[in-house]
């Protein structure tokens, strides 16, 4: 306990100096605004400003990305709720209630639930988090190869298996991501790997241009070839609070969002939407009356808004203290730390305790901040709504090209991401997410690595894996979590078939 | 039951067989090793047969209920976009920031329509300062602004 109390005032001393509250501060703004803004979402956000980052010091870097991160996750109930038009993926579910709620002119109400859910999810997830990385760095201290290799593995078939996409196809999109992580010099020897004399992929195909490509290329060809759909704003907000009835009708599902949340998140491979889902058909099925939901249940926002925030905080514990991320934004955000050269993993909070505890400080105080920004200036987001997304986009363009240019002092990176954007909006097409592919990708040294020193030390019996119980363990739990999914979700053509009927 | 070529299921499963396939038949460019000592050809190979495996697979199973329609594709779109990074790839180290900004902004704008003259000045313009400003100015990268001689 006193350990903790060290630890935090650490982290405290880090985080509240001026520079890093301004960089916070810039953090949570942004990511408010992006998560307001359809279309504009975190993970295009950092990946257009992470080449910048290694301008600046690591926990800086990551305090402010933290902070577009937890921000945006924060705010995309926002249009959610006004538009019914998620401000990214994980607030889809917040449509369901949310926008039924603003129709009926209690969008207030709304609002003012999901920004203190996500409040006190945030504030409890974040002790979460400060409490269980120091426990499970030392249990992965632990782990040899074989259990890290299996690990990855499994974290690899989790975020294949969530996404809404045929089993089969993201599974491969995986293998795609660890395949094309093979280019480049060979940790152990240094041969140069399917680079056929390219200097720009010598060192392997750069992350930045990859996730940029793939994350913002491709996401805005998508986006402007959907065409921009914009309800205009009919809901208007008079009365920011929430009745006596409907805080006795949200606390609980607050609580039990936050729980469920913050359990769903520490595992690997998770992603951000699984929490908010779950949480909402727990409600539904909790409800005394089901038939609400859809009609603007106020527990339909509360419940999964809660559990969306508290696995955004959790997710982290994965990232930094074992280095597997739980899906794009923290792909990102472990590449935002390997850029600096301070490899994510068991010994991340022993070795730089300044940097781990400072970003868990950083990220109450962004919290608190986030409290401010949601509630008393709603209004100004809200008038945001209005930005077309016409102006958007070449701000966007133009700082990804500045970005990946700046990253290398490469214009064939440029060239070479814009390449990447189109083959990344034909796999849109062909119904194959990125996700899997970019988790893949920044796994693949480390699965290898693994892999190679496992086999070496079992002197190459490959029943290594499953006669070491952990190992055992963990790839048990991936085949069970692929049998299961495989069979329960239907393939995704058919789903969109029975939508159309 | 009538059944359909899901052709998205195929053209996937054509491009992952492909790409495992180049895998495979490249590895052995590379030293194999043993199991014991896999040298740096070993798990490409390894990966590059799965990769192959699972391409074939969607190919077997490319018979289904109900085909899904593609969505509409916006060529100009698809044309715009990259051709706008294109422009700044080419541009930046023969032009500068400024002029390859100025460029990939006038081409990156054109994938809405109607095309907006102005308003694609406009922005063409504060982009170019707000690039400018806050990328050399403010972070101090080591751009050049303009071509060289100016």
């Amino acid at each position: 306990m006193t350990d903790i109390i060290h630890n935090l005032s650490v982290g405290f001393g880090v985080a509240l100096t001026p520079s890093n509250i301004l960089y916070c501060w810039i953090g949570a703004t942004l990511g408010t605004l992006v998560g307001v803004l359809p279309g504009l979402g975190p993970v295009t956000t950092i990946a257009m400003l992470l080449p910048f980052t290694f301008k600046i010091p690591a926990v800086v870097s990551l305090i402010m990305l933290s902070g577009i991160y937890y921000g945006a996750h924060h705010a995309a109930a926002t249009s959610a709720i006004m538009l019914n038009m998620p401000g990214e993926p994980t607030s889809v579910v917040i449509c369901i209630d949310g926008h039924p709620m603003a129709r009926q002119g209690r969008a207030g109400p709304a609002l003012c639930t999901s920004a203190i859910s996500s409040f006190f999810a945030g504030c409890v997830s974040i002790i979460v988090l400060a409490l269980f990385s120091p426990l499970l760095a030392e249990a992965a201290l632990r782990f040899g190869s074989a259990e890290y290799a299996s690990m990855i593995i499994m974290a690899l078939v989790t975020v294949s298996v969530i996404s809404s996409a045929a089993t089969l196809t993201t599974i491969s999109m995986a293998v795609l991501g660890l395949v094309l992580g093979t280019v480049g010099s060979d940790l152990d020897s240094g041969v140069q790997r399917f680079t056929f004399n390219l200097d720009n992929i010598a060192d392997g195909i750069s992350f930045v241009a990859l996730a940029v490509a793939l994350f913002a290329f491709a996401s805005i060809m998508s986006f402007l070839g959907t065409g921009e759909v914009r309800q205009l704003i009919s809901a208007k907000v008079t009365g920011l609070f929430p009745t006596r009835k409907d805080l006795a009708a949200s606390w609980k599902p607050i609580l039990r969002g936050t729980a469920l949340g913050s359990l769903i998140g520490i595992f690997p491979g998770t992603g951000p939407m699984v929490a908010s889902f779950a949480a909402y058909s727990m409600e539904k099925r909790l409800a005394a009356d089901p038939s609400r939901f859809g009609n603007g249940a106020i527990e339909g926002v509360a419940g999964p808004e809660a559990a969306n925030n508290a696995s955004a905080f959790t997710h982290y514990i994965p990232m930094m203290t074992l280095g597997i991320p739980a899906g794009p934004a923290m792909a990102l955000m472990l590449a935002a730390l390997t850029i600096q050269g301070i490899p994510a993993g068991p010994e991340l909070i022993t070795k730089h305790p300044e940097l781990f505890w400072g970003v868990v400080a950083s990220m109450w105080i962004g919290n608190l901040m986030l409290l401010v920004l949601n509630l008393p200036l709603i209004g100004i987001w809200i008038r945001l709504l209005a930005v077309p997304y016409r102006i958007l986009y070449p701000v966007v363009l133009m700082c990804c090209c500045v970005g990946i240019y700046s990253f290398a002092s490469s214009a064939a990176d440029v060239i070479m991401a814009a390449v990447i954007g189109l083959v990344g909006l034909l796999f849109e097409k062909l119904r194959c997410p990125p996700a899997p592919l970019i988790l893949g990708f920044i796994l693949e040294p480390v699965l290898e690595e693994n892999f190679r020193r496992a086999m070496l030390l079992a002197r190459g019996d490959i029943t290594i894996f499953l006669t070491r119980p952990i190992s055992l363990g963990l790839l048990l739990l991936s085949v069970g979590l692929l049998f299961v999914f495989a069979r329960r979700k239907p393939r995704s053509d058919s789903l969109a078939a029975i939508a159309e009927s | 039951m009538t059944r359909f070529w899901d052709w998205q299921r195929i053209a996937a499963g054509l491009i992952f067989a492909a790409v495992g396939g180049f895998f495979v038949a490249r590895a052995p460019h590379y030293a194999m090793g043993d199991l014991t000592r896999l040298g740096p050809g070993g798990f490409p190979l390894l990966l590059g047969g799965i990769l192959l495996v699972l391409g074939v697979a969607h190919l077997l199973t490319a018979r289904t209920a109900a085909v899904t329609a593609i969505g509409r594709v916006s060529w100009r779109v698809v044309l715009v976009i990259p051709l706008s990074g294109l422009a700044f790839g080419l541009a930046v180290d023969r032009l500068g920031l400024v002029p390859a900004i100025i460029i990939s902004t006038a081409i990156g704008c054109q994938a809405v329509r109607p095309v907006r003259i102005v308003e694609t000045a406009i922005l063409c313009l504060v982009l170019a300062a707000f690039g400018a400003g806050v990328f050399v100015y403010g972070l101090g990268l080591p751009f050049s602004l303009f071509p060289t001689g100016w």
